[in-house]
């Protein structure tokens, strides 16, 4: 069923369905599958760094989340988890936005959070993951998480 | 990979882990304080509260989008309060805390009421003779 993500629908999206080969592959012109070196090279380089970039994308989704908390919105979360991950993304890396965005969600399983809302929070980190490497500011790629009531300075075009 | 990786992150986590989870407290002197605070604009009450409303407190949880806390009021407006709100009909909060709260309320004898939009459901427990509510939002 979820083939087109690799059979990964949290970690991977296909909004526009132009996919056609799962991450890490990429399509031969004869239509088969050949490993993708460059996904491959960038993957272990990322890894290599995540000593360095993980504590940037710490930071870097900490200024988000309290950003969420000083907005205080109710249902804004899911915009501001989308928004933290783009940008640590495109701060650190795709790799340290996941690994520190994973790491959130399982501290907050210690606090009894419940399963559904890990799932929509990992749904729309995923996503702000995938639209870092889209044009536009990530309050725009983020755009459909937006719910009234959010402050003007948070959304696309804010200070 | 996905776990060694986490772990490394884990010494940067604590502020990123901290940062939206814990709870906000707020006291507003009256409604038109809460008004100017947009606390009916966020969604954590509805606009339909007693204009005699004082010493408001609003406890929110926006990771989760719950909240609760109380509010005080004039009780000659508690009857056209009511009149805007459902009979309660046992509806649970997501929030455990918050229905175990809700129970020791209804053992108390408070009167229980819901409302619900488009922004949430309300849970609205009062004592009429003291002239106080508490409400449970989720």
């Amino acid at each position: 069923m979820y083939a087109y993500v690799g059979g990964n629908p949290i970690m991977w999206v296909d909004p526009l369905g132009l996919q056609n080969a799962p991450p890490g592959m990429t399509r031969t012109e004869t239509g088969g599958l050949a490993v993708d070196f460059r996904y491959w090279l960038n993957r272990a380089l990322e890894a290599l760094a995540l000593p360095i970039s993980a504590p940037v994308a710490a930071a870097v989704q900490a200024r988000s989340f309290y950003d969420m908390r000083r907005d205080n919105t109710k249902f804004n979360d899911k915009y501001f988890h989308c928004v933290a991950n783009c940008q640590s993304s495109r701060a650190a890396g795709s790799t340290a936005a996941c690994a520190v965005a994973g790491a959130r969600e399982d501290s907050q399983d210690l606090i009894e959070r419940h399963h559904e809302d890990r799932q929509a929070d990992e749904a729309a980190n995923a996503f702000g993951r995938n639209g870092a490497s889209e044009g536009g500011s990530c309050q725009q790629q983020c755009s459909q998480f937006i719910v009234d009531g959010i402050n003007p300075r948070y959304l696309p075009g804010g200070q | 990979m996905r776990w060694s990786a986490r772990r490394i992150a884990l010494p940067a986590l604590f502020a990123v882990a901290l940062s939206g989870c814990l709870d906000r407290s707020d006291h507003y002197d009256d409604i038109n304080d809460a008004r100017a605070n947009h606390v009916f604009e966020k969604g954590w009450l509805p606009d339909m509260l007693p204009a005699s409303t004082y010493d408001l407190k609003v406890i929110t949880t926006v990771e989760d989008s719950t909240g609760r806390g109380r509010f005080r009021f004039d009780s000659k407006d508690y009857r056209a309060f009511s009149s805007n709100l459902s009979p309660y009909n046992s509806v649970m909060s997501k929030d455990d805390r918050d229905n175990k709260s809700i129970e020791q309320l209804l053992a108390k004898g408070y009167e229980a009421h819901t409302y619900s939009s488009s922004r949430g459901d309300w849970v609205f427990l009062c004592n009429p003779r003291e002239a106080i509510c508490e409400f449970f939002v989720w």
